[in-house]
C-alpha cells in the first residue's frame, strides 16, 4: 500500500468541534437541564474526543486503504489539485492530502447564510487564512499552518457573533440557561 | 451613528476610510496590518460592507490568476462620496480642535 497520510486531521477536527461545543451546551442546558459549567464540560469533552477520533482515523490503517482505494488510480502529482486554490511549489508532498482552511467552512457557510452576507463578511476571512496558510506550510511553519486553520474558525465565529444583535447572541449562547432560570422563577 | 446622517464617521470608519484612502486600492487584511493594532481582523469587513453600503468604498473581485482556484480577493478603494465625507470630517476635527475651551 502506497503511503497516503491525510495531514492536519488534528486541528481541522478540533476547528469543526470547537463550533460543536456551542450547539453541545446549547442541548446540555436546554434538554437535560445541566449547569453552566457542566455544559461548557461537556462541550470541551465533545471538542477532545472528536480531535481524538479525528487523529485516530487518520492513523488507521483502514482509512488509508479507503483513501488510496479511491486515490490510488491518480498520477503522483494529482494530490495538488484535491488540496488548494494556491499552490506554492513544493509544499504538498506527493499522495499527502490536505486542504486550506475554509474548505469545508466555506462550503457551510454558503449553506446557512446568503449569497450577500457570505461575500461581504465571511469570504475574504477564508482568503486572508488561505494565503496565510499556504505562506505557512511555504516556510515549513507546520505548527503555524495549524493553529491559522483553527484561527479561522474563531475569526469567522467571531465575526459572524459580532454582526450579529445582542439579543440574538444571548439567544443563541445563553438561551438554555436563561429558558431555565426563568422556569426557576415561575 | 445616526441613520440620518450619511455623512456621519464613527471613529474607527474615519481610520479605515483615511487608511484606505492613504494605501489605495487594496484588501481588508493589508488594513488590518498597516493600521498598527487599531483595527481587528474581526470587524474589518464588517466596516468595510457598512462603508459600502452608504456609498463611501467600493470594492470588486481581484482578478484571476490561471490555475487558481477557490474564492479570490476582494479589493477595495475609497469613492469620491468617500473622499468627500472624509474632508469634511478632518475640517469638522479641525475647527472643534481650534474652538478656545
Amino acid at each position: 500500500m502506497k503511503n497516503v497520510t491525510f495531514r492536519e486531521l488534528g486541528s481541522r477536527t478540533l476547528s469543526t468541534a470547537l463550533l460543536m461545543a456551542i450547539p453541545a451546551v446549547q442541548v446540555g442546558a436546554r434538554t437535560f437541564g445541566l449547569g453552566w459549567g457542566v455544559s461548557v464540560l461537556l462541550g470541551l469533552l465533545l471538542a477532545a474526543v472528536s480531535t481524538g477520533m479525528g487523529v485516530a482515523l487518520s492513523k488507521s490503517t483502514r482509512f488509508k486503504q479507503h483513501v488510496h482505494k479511491h486515490l490510488g488510480d491518480l498520477p503522483a502529482d494529482a494530490s495538488a489539485p484535491l488540496t488548494t486554490w494556491r499552490l506554492v511549489e513544493g509544499y504538498l508532498r506527493d499522495r499527502s492530502l490536505t486542504t486550506p482552511p475554509g474548505s469545508t467552512l466555506g462550503r457551510w457557510l454558503r449553506m446557512i447564510f446568503g449569497k450577500r452576507v457570505y461575500q461581504r463578511l465571511l469570504e475574504q476571512h477564508l482568503v486572508d487564512h488561505g494565503e496565510e496558510w499556504v505562506e505557512a506550510h511555504a516556510s515549513g511553519e507546520l505548527w503555524l499552518a495549524r493553529w491559522i486553520r483553527v484561527r479561522c474558525w474563531i475569526v469567522v465565529l467571531w465575526t459572524v457573533l459580532g454582526a450579529l444583535p445582542i439579543e440574538q447572541i444571548k439567544a443563541l449562547l445563553l438561551g438554555g440557561f436563561e429558558s431555565k432560570k426563568s422556569a426557576k422563577e415561575d | 451613528m445616526g441613520t440620518g446622517d450619511p455623512t456621519r464617521l464613527t471613529a474607527t470608519e474615519h481610520a479605515v476610510l483615511a487608511l484606505l484612502y492613504g494605501l489605495g486600492e487594496t484588501y481588508g487584511l493589508k488594513l488590518v496590518s498597516e493600521s498598527n493594532g487599531e483595527l481587528r481582523r474581526t470587524s474589518i469587513y464588517v466596516l468595510l460592507s457598512r462603508l459600502e453600503d452608504r456609498g463611501f468604498v467600493e470594492s470588486r473581485y481581484q482578478d484571476a490568476v490561471s490555475g487558481e482556484q477557490g474564492p479570490r480577493r476582494r479589493l477595495y478603494r475609497v469613492t469620491g462620496l468617500g473622499q468627500r465625507a472624509l474632508r469634511a470630517w478632518d475640517a469638522a476635527q479641525a475647527a472643534w480642535n481650534a474652538v478656545p475651551v
